[in-house]
This record gives structure tokens, C-alpha cells and sequence, in this order.
């Protein structure tokens, strides 16, 4: 089997200096008379960036392929390269078939037009012929569901709405290979489900994918492989899950740990205490924090401090937020928080170093990123000190429901809960009555 | 980037390459420009649909703008400076060099500056670059004809009896004029894309520009030993032109043919010099 897309060595190098200060007409007529003459070594010093330096790999016809990596490390610089709208300054690609890119929502789209005028308008952009834009032109409104609106300037649409429209051409955007960029990261929670399930509609019509996205939640779901560019290198392809895992544990966005004594850093804390570490890993497995985590077993969060002289009691308090930055939830070792009573918390403690353990349950938080702040706090909840977003890690789901489900799973947590099902109601005479035997008698 | 659209024996499917490009041999891809036709067409519509959306007269504007400017140069520099029209109808004469000039300088600005304004798409899609000046001229053109039609009251006005030969010479100038604002539109785009001056400047240049070519004036004034440098202008024979096609002046085929090659070779090396400069224009844009 050909590959879809087979990318050979490609390097991006620009040339620093030598763009941003010569930005207008003075300035470059200013220096080529000072250097007129001038051999060329003595010229302006320029450093070259290498956006992307030596880059391959190859996508499989129906593959998604994920591409992650930290701002600036080349995944924008190599969608540039793959929709042709730059070109690489070494190397080759080929791509085999009709190929379509969306590196923004409403490409093409113009304000004073209207929604049906910007139907065609970004169609056309994107690449579709006039008759494929008839052709699925219901199709694109019912999908976007402004039906109502579809005449009116898209400028007095809602951002919503205008997003709407925007990814429902895109998503009929017929074409062999699609480019993703960011796509995703716009729009309600409603919207990204419904990006994320055509992703799996258009990688089941065997149409090849390539992804970029700082959701790693999504990345996970919807690609098979990826690839992690670092500093415009590629420090890795593989499987989805290794690729997610080596970069948030080489992304600084996503430690797992922070130790405070390290050199160069300052212990947080007052007069009385001083935080030390704060990590998280899962249940039983001691020494350092892991970013990558399952929901089957428990989850620690562990917080090190010292206290230094002994003086009010302490209380400690843990916040999670979601990838969205909403707060999932807040607890503290007060001891109506708590399902057993911790006998250290809400006590003046002596002098020495301490740990505090806050489990979260199994089976209780959802998949995705998660991003843990530290509290502490005096009695009647003061707060002492906050440290927000301190810690970031990433929840995988291995658990039984991915061999029925593969799709995104809506929440910031997903608990077992106590579900049941009774049967209620005969038909008439006994009506009500034998069918209140019945749940009795289930129960 | 060179796209082989050629099929392959195991598919038809386009298959593209994506690599460096020799910039020293132009490579112009008409097939591939071809391919993009309907976005041109979408591109024009777009043009022409924002600009006239918010006003209330539409495209009447088209039409207005230039009436008012030959009533205003009818009044002052034919009755008041009493400038000579070498015995031809002064609206009708003024007119014609209006229109064309308006067509040549409104071409050029819309075409250097397509590129900055299509910068959202440029460096977000992937199109031939040089579909924006193309479309920046033909919806110029739209504004022309609009305004053209002004030709036809004025020519019974004034009892002017147009030739067969007479319109087909002047459909060839405009043609012309097109190609002459694209051309420089070729050049400077990717220019201004860079150095935004070139936009700041050229409103300044065409006013200067149009007070050296006959528009409100006839070439018959200008002193004898300055009409060879005059004619230098290609701008100078076009108008010149189509005053002959229109109103029956003597015409002058060597300045034609002079103005015609000088078009051809602007318009050539202007291809040229966006076909090197095309790839590039992103990293401009941001």
C-alpha cells in the first residue's frame, strides 16, 4: 500500500535578523548603502532558525495521524509545508490524492456576506467545485442547524453560530487527506463532540487525517499514531498513547511534580510553614509524580511541607480544574470533607516535616487533563497560601468501557453510580398496585 | 511546489509533490491556475458583493462618480481654464481619458494591494497567489464597464457615430490598460507585501503620473520638444487611442504598437518575478 502522505527530510530554516528589522523600504536601501561594497562575511550577522530541521515520516491512506508538540516546536511551520501555502526549504513531500486544510475555523468566510454567500465563498477557498457546493449545500446548513439565519450577514451571527457554519463546510470538505490544526479548540463542548465524531466518520470513509491539537484527550481518542516535534526535531513517532506520554512528561505544562528544594527555586509558604513537593501518581506506586495516569485505580496527590515553628492549626485543600480551566472540584481535610478523619488536620503540629495524601477514588474521574491547585488554610477556611495550577496530569481511560465505546465520553468526571432498572405498571385491573408489588419485590 | 497532476496507473487520484522550487527557470503552471477558475470567479464576486453591499445606490456609484467628475472638468478647465479639446466635445474628450485613467490607476492599486488584503487567506489556504491581483483587476474592470455605459447618452448627446473597427480598437486598449495594471500589480504586490510603502506611495505617483498624460488635456499642447518623453507613457497612446476608436482622431499606430510592447514586457517580467516571489509570500504575511 502507497502511504497517503510520505514526508522526506523536510527543514524550514528562516533567517533571524534578516526579517523583522528590515521591515520597511528606508531601512533596506539604508543598508545596502552601508554595506556596498562590503564583503558578504562582514554583513549583518544573521542566525538561522530551523522551524523544522530533517523532519520524515509516513501516513497511511485511512490513518489519523496526531501531531503534538509545545508552541513553537514546528507542528504550525509543517501544516504550512503540508497545504503548500509555504515551502519547505529542503527535503519532499508527496501526497497522494485530493488533500483540503483547515488551519482555522471560516476560512474565507467575510463578515458583510451572508451565510449562504460564505457557504459558497469558503467552499470554494477550501478547494470545493461549485457543483459539489450544490450538491451538499442542505446538507451543510442542516448540519450546522442556523437554517433560519442562513440569509443573514454572518456578522451579526453569534460566535457560536458563525463557528457553526464555519466547521459544517469544512466537515463536508470532500477530499482524500484532510489537515486539522486546532480546529477543535474553539467552540462549546457541544460543538467539539460533533467535531470529534465526524473526525471518526471521515477516518471510517478510509480518508487520511493529520491532527494537531493541544487537547490530548481528543488526541488520544481519534488518532492511532502520532508525532512529537520538539524544538522542529522529531523526537518521536509511534502509537498514540507513548507519544502523549513522552511529552507530557518532557512538557513543563504538564509536571506531574514540583519540589520545591531543587536549586534556584524559593519554598513557598509563610513565616510558620514551607511547602517542599507537591506530586501526583497513582495509588502504590511510591517516589516520583507521573503525569500519565489511568482512572482504574486510585490517584494521589501528595503535598511535602515543613512546618517551622508550632503555631495555628493547618488545614490543606486540593482544587481540580479540567482542561477547560472550570473547577471539577474542591476538597480540604477538614473533617467534615473527609470520609475518614485525618488526626493531624485542624491541629497546631510540632515542628518537623509532614506529608498530606488526598485519594481520589477509582473509576471517578473522566479521561482528559487535569490541573491540580494547592491550598492551605487556617481554621474557618483563611487561606494561607494558594498555589494555583501547580501540577498538571493527564487521566488515560483503560477501563472496561473502551471495548464498547471508542468515542469522546462528555464530563469533567465520570463516576460509577448505582443504576437501576424496574419494571412499573400492569396493564389495567391491578394497575398500579401489582406493579407496586413488583419493584417491591426486586428490590 | 510543483503539482503532477498526472494520473498514476494504480489510481487517478492528483498526486502532489511538495519540495523546493528552482527559482531561476519561471515555471508557470497555466493548467493548474486553470483548475482554480471558479475561485477566481467566487474571488471577483466577493470583490464586487462587499463593496457594494453597505451602500445604499449599489453599483449606481460606479456610474455617478464619474458624471460628477466630467461635469466638474467640463466646467472648470474647459468654460473657466478654457483647456482646448482639439475641437471634439470636451465631457465626451475628458471622458474617455477619465475612464480609461481611472481604470489603469483604480487596476494597479487594487492589484498591489490584493496581496495584503488577502493576507487572512494566504497564509491559511493553499490557491495560486496570483489569482488575487487577476481577480483585483477584473472586478476593476466591472467598475469600468458600469461606468462605460455613461459612453452611450454622451455619444448621442453629441451626435458621435461609432465604427465597427472604432469599438474593436477600443476594446483591444482596454484590454490593454488591463494587462499593464496587472502587470504592475505582478511586480509590486509582493513588493508591498513586504515593504509597505509601496502602498503609501502610490497614491501620490498616479496623481503625478495622470497630470503627465493627457486626461483633461489634449496632446496638442504639450510643447513639441516634450512630446517624445511624454510618450514614453504607454498610458499616453492607449488614451490617445481610444480617442481615434471613439471620437474619429487621426491614430497614431506606432505609439500603439510602442505602448502594446511596453505592456507585453511589464506584464511578462511581472509573471515572472511573482512566480519567484510566490512561495515566499506567507512568510511575509505571517
Amino acid at each position: 500500500m502507497r502511504p497517503a502522505i510520505r514526508v522526506e527530510g523536510i527543514s524550514k530554516s528562516y533567517e533571524l535578523g534578516a526579517r523583522a528589522p528590515l521591515n520597511d523600504l528606508r531601512e533596506t536601501i539604508g543598508h545596502f548603502l552601508k554595506n556596498f561594497g562590503r564583503p558578504k562575511t562582514e554583513q549583518r550577522a544573521t542566525e538561522t532558525f530551523w522551524a523544522l530541521n530533517d523532519v520524515s515520516f509516513e501516513v497511511n491512506p485511512g490513518e489519523v495521524m496526531g501531531v503534538v508538540g509545545r508552541n513553537g516546536a514546528g507542528k504550525s511551520t509543517l501544516f504550512k509545508i503540508l497545504s503548500r501555502i509555504t515551502e519547505p526549504s529542503s527535503g519532499r513531500a508527496e501526497i497522494e490524492g485530493r488533500m483540503g486544510t483547515l488551519l482555522e475555523v471560516g476560512t474565507g468566510f467575510h463578515p458583510d456576506l451572508s451565510g449562504r454567500e460564505n457557504v459558497y465563498m469558503s467552499g470554494a477557498v477550501l478547494g470545493m467545485r461549485m457543483r459539489e457546493i450544490n450538491q451538499c449545500f442542505d446538507q451543510i446548513v442542516e448540519f450546522s442547524g442556523i437554517s433560519r439565519f442562513i440569509d443573514t450577514p454572518v456578522k451579526f451571527y453569534s460566535s457560536g453560530m458563525y463557528v457553526r457554519l464555519a466547521f459544517s463546510v469544512a466537515a463536508h470538505l470532500r477530499t482524500d487527506v484532510l489537515l486539522l490544526d486546532e480546529v477543535l479548540a474553539v467552540g462549546d463542548y457541544e460543538f467539539q463532540r460533533k467535531c470529534l465524531n465526524r473526525m471518526q466518520e471521515i477516518r471510517q470513509e478510509g480518508r487520511t487525517i493529520v491532527f494537531v491539537s493541544h487537547n490530548m484527550s481528543s488526541m488520544t481518542n481519534v488518532c492511532q499514531r502520532a508525532i512529537l516535534l520538539d524544538k522542529g526535531r522529531m523526537a518521536r513517532v509511534g502509537p498514540v498513547h507513548e507519544v502523549v506520554q513522552e511529552y507530557l512528561h518532557s512538557s513543563t505544562s504538564a509536571a506531574a511534580e514540583v519540589n520545591f528544594e531543587d536549586a534556584g527555586k524559593t519554598k513557598p509558604g509563610t513565616e510558620a510553614f514551607k511547602v517542599k513537593a507537591i506530586r501526583v501518581r497513582q495509588k502504590g506506586q511510591d517516589g516520583a509524580g507521573r503525569a500519565e495516569l489511568n482512572l482504574v485505580s486510585p490517584i494521589e496527590v501528595e503535598l511535602e511541607y515543613e512546618v517551622l515553628h508550632e503555631s495555628t492549626p493547618l488545614l490543606c485543600g486540593v482544587r481540580l480544574k479540567d482542561i477547560n480551566g472550570s473547577t471539577v472540584l474542591t476538597s480540604t481535610n477538614h473533617e467534615t470533607l473527609t470520609t475518614r478523619l485525618d488526626r493531624l488536620a485542624s491541629r497546631p503540629l510540632p515542628k518537623g516535616n509532614y506529608r498530606t495524601i488526598c485519594e481520589l477514588p477509582a473509576l471517578f474521574l473522566n479521561d482528559g487533563l487535569y490541573s491540580v491547585s494547592v491550598m492551605f488554610l487556617q481554621p474557618f477556611f483563611k487561606l494561607e497560601l494558594n498555589l494555583e495550577d501547580v501540577i498538571t496530569f493527564f487521566v488515560h481511560d483503560t477501563s472496561a468501557i473502551r471495548k464498547h465505546y471508542l468515542g469522546p465520553w462528555a464530563g469533567s468526571v465520570r463516576p460509577q453510580l448505582d443504576w437501576v432498572t424496574e419494571e412499573v405498571g400492569f396493564a389495567l385491573p391491578f394497575g398500579k398496585a401489582a406493579g407496586q408489588k413488583l419493584a417491591g419485590a426486586t428490590k | 511546489m510543483s503539482t503532477t497532476a498526472a494520473s498514476t496507473p494504480t489510481s487517478r487520484r492528483p498526486f502532489t509533490v511538495i519540495e523546493r522550487r528552482n527559482k531561476t527557470i519561471p515555471q508557470f503552471d497555466a493548467k493548474e491556475v486553470w483548475s482554480y477558475r471558479e475561485l477566481l470567479v467566487f474571488l471577483v464576486w466577493r470583490d464586487l458583493k462587499v463593496r457594494y453591499k453597505q451602500t445604499i445606490l449599489g453599483v449606481a456609484w460606479s456610474f455617478f462618480q464619474p458624471l460628477l467628475t466630467i461635469i466638474m472638468f467640463t466646467v472648470t478647465f474647459s468654460k473657466w481654464a478654457k483647456i482646448p479639446s482639439e475641437n471634439y466635445p470636451y465631457p465626451l474628450f475628458v471622458f474617455l481619458g477619465v475612464l480609461a485613467w481611472n481604470f489603469f490607476a483604480a487596476g494597479t492599486r487594487n492589484a498591489v494591494n490584493s496581496i495584503t488584503s488577502s493576507a487572512a487567506l494566504i497564509s491559511k489556504v493553499y490557491f495560486p497567489r496570483i489569482l488575487c491581483p487577476c481577480s483585483a483587476v477584473v472586478a476593476t474592470l466591472a467598475d469600468f464597464l458600469v461606468a462605460a455605459t455613461l459612453l452611450i447618452p454622451l455619444a448621442m448627446r453629441y451626435t458621435v457615430a461609432w465604427s465597427f473597427t472604432g469599438v474593436l480598437l477600443s476594446i483591444s486598449i482596454i484590454a490593454g490598460i488591463g494587462f499593464l495594471s496587472l502587470g504592475f500589480g505582478l511586480w509590486l504586490g509582493p513588493i508591498n507585501a513586504r515593504f509597505r510603502d509601496i502602498s503609501q506611495v502610490l497614491p501620490f505617483v498616479f496623481q503625478l503620473w495622470m497630470y503627465a498624460t493627457p486626461v483633461i488635456y489634449p496632446m496638442g499642447i504639450v510643447p513639441q520638444e516634450y512630446q517624445a518623453i511624454i510618450k514614453l507613457n504607454p498610458m499616453v497612446a492607449y488614451i490617445e487611442g481610444l480617442r481615434s476608436g471613439l471620437l474619429g482622431k487621426p491614430l497614431d499606430s506606432g505609439g500603439l504598437i510602442w505602448a502594446a510592447s511596453v505592456t507585453v514586457v511589464i506584464f511578462l517580467s511581472g509573471l515572472f518575478f511573482f512566480q519567484k516571489r510566490e512561495a515566499d509570500l506567507a512568510d511575509y504575511l505571517g
